[in-house]
């Protein structure tokens, strides 16, 4: 993966096949559960589907962690984790793992 | 040679029953798939070593058939031989049937049934004249749960896997056979809105008076593993007498 952008439309891409969603549908802003209708079953289909495609694991409880992060940062608490959940937050999680490099 | 067992799902509820009462059979190593909850499983592990049995864990995802090779391979790496394989490992979402979308239907089939087929395959270099295989299914294959559709359908495709493969290992001297468990209570409960009505209505309908416990589950799963010999491609309905009312 050359580049943050080229990452971004694999995981629309992967995203909107999931969700039987046309792409240009989904974008960075996308919240999986707001705007998207993702339930926790389509959050697990998607994280199988990421994984194989850029050969990692999620580690137990990471999606969970990555959200309490949000949370945090935002000074929400955790039952407004859902509207924070973004597709660009799950990007910037997926090239923190396969590049070792934190988001700008 | 000691006994040696494969589980699928095998980390916690039915799978994790199934393992301790093998142990308490004298199965010698048990093999245990989990796809996450590290410290169930290492709970589990350190539980079963302390009882002198040995324990592999085997964390890969059932829904992709390319672990399940890998599965495999590293099984090989442990053991040349299975006496025993349960399969347990299933996922669902609970709601209607008619609201599930494509998605979610191809992963509960993939979990729950899809990897029953792929690892009984990529195992059947292991499994010898002898061996018993079972699968573990619920009384929603056979009848109408509410919220249960999609794991209904995949549990009902289970159970006709069950019956095909019946036929074509007991060539082999393979056994295959599996148990239909009706609700379960406690942590094994199903997670929907309106479960505290669902298990009401099942329990004035069910003459034991009580909700299973996989330890009921695990108790007959292991009688089909080990002494059933005559038993081919049948399965064992355990729910309290539930499906007679």
């Amino acid at each position: 993966m050359e580049s943050r952008t080229d990452l971004t439309s694999e995981v629309i891409a992967i995203v909107a096949k999931s969700l039987l969603l046309r792409p240009e549908m989904v974008h960075e802003g996308s919240r999986f559960f707001l705007d998207l209708e993702a339930e926790s079953i389509d959050i697990l289909d998607i994280r199988f589907a990421i994984e194989s495609r850029f050969g990692f694991k999620f580690q137990n409880d990471e999606i969970r962690e990555l959200l309490q992060t949000i949370a945090a940062e935002q000074d929400v608490t955790e039952k407004d984790i859902p509207e924070l959940f973004t597709v660009g937050r799950l990007v910037d999680f997926v090239w923190l793992k396969i590049s070792g490099k934190k988001p700008n | 040679m000691g006994r040696t067992a494969l589980i699928t799902g095998g980390s916690r509820g039915v799978g994790r029953a199934i393992a301790l009462a093998l142990a308490k059979d004298g199965v010698d190593h048990l093999l245990i798939n989990y796809l996450e909850q590290d410290a169930t499983m290492r709970a589990l592990q350190e539980e079963l070593e302390n009882d002198g049995i040995r324990v592999t864990p085997l964390r890969y995802n059932l829904s992709q058939p390319d672990e399940i090779r890998q599965m495999a391979d590293s099984v090989r790496t442990h053991t040349d031989h299975l006496d025993h394989l349960a399969h347990c490992a299933a996922l669902t979402t609970f709601k209607p049937l008619h609201q599930v979308k494509p998605n979610q239907w191809d992963l509960v089939m993939n979990v729950s049934t899809r990897s029953f087929l792929v690892v009984v395959q990529q195992h059947l270099d292991l499994l010898k004249v002898g061996s018993s295989v079972v699968a573990v299914s619920s009384t929603g294959s056979q009848r109408f749960n509410q919220n249960y559709g999609a794991l209904g359908v995949a549990k009902s495709a289970l159970e006709s896997t069950v019956r095909y493969l019946a036929v074509e290992l007991a060539l082999k001297g393979i056994r295959v056979n599996g148990v239909i468990s009706g609700m379960l209570g406690g942590d094994s409960l199903p997670l929907f809105p309106e479960i505290e009505e669902v298990v009401k209505y099942t329990l004035q309908r069910t003459p034991a008076g009580r909700l299973g416990t996989p330890e009921d589950v695990a108790e007959v799963a292991v009688f089909l593993l080990t002494r059933a010999q005559w038993m081919v491609g049948q399965h064992v309905i355990l729910d309290g007498g539930y499906c007679l009312t």
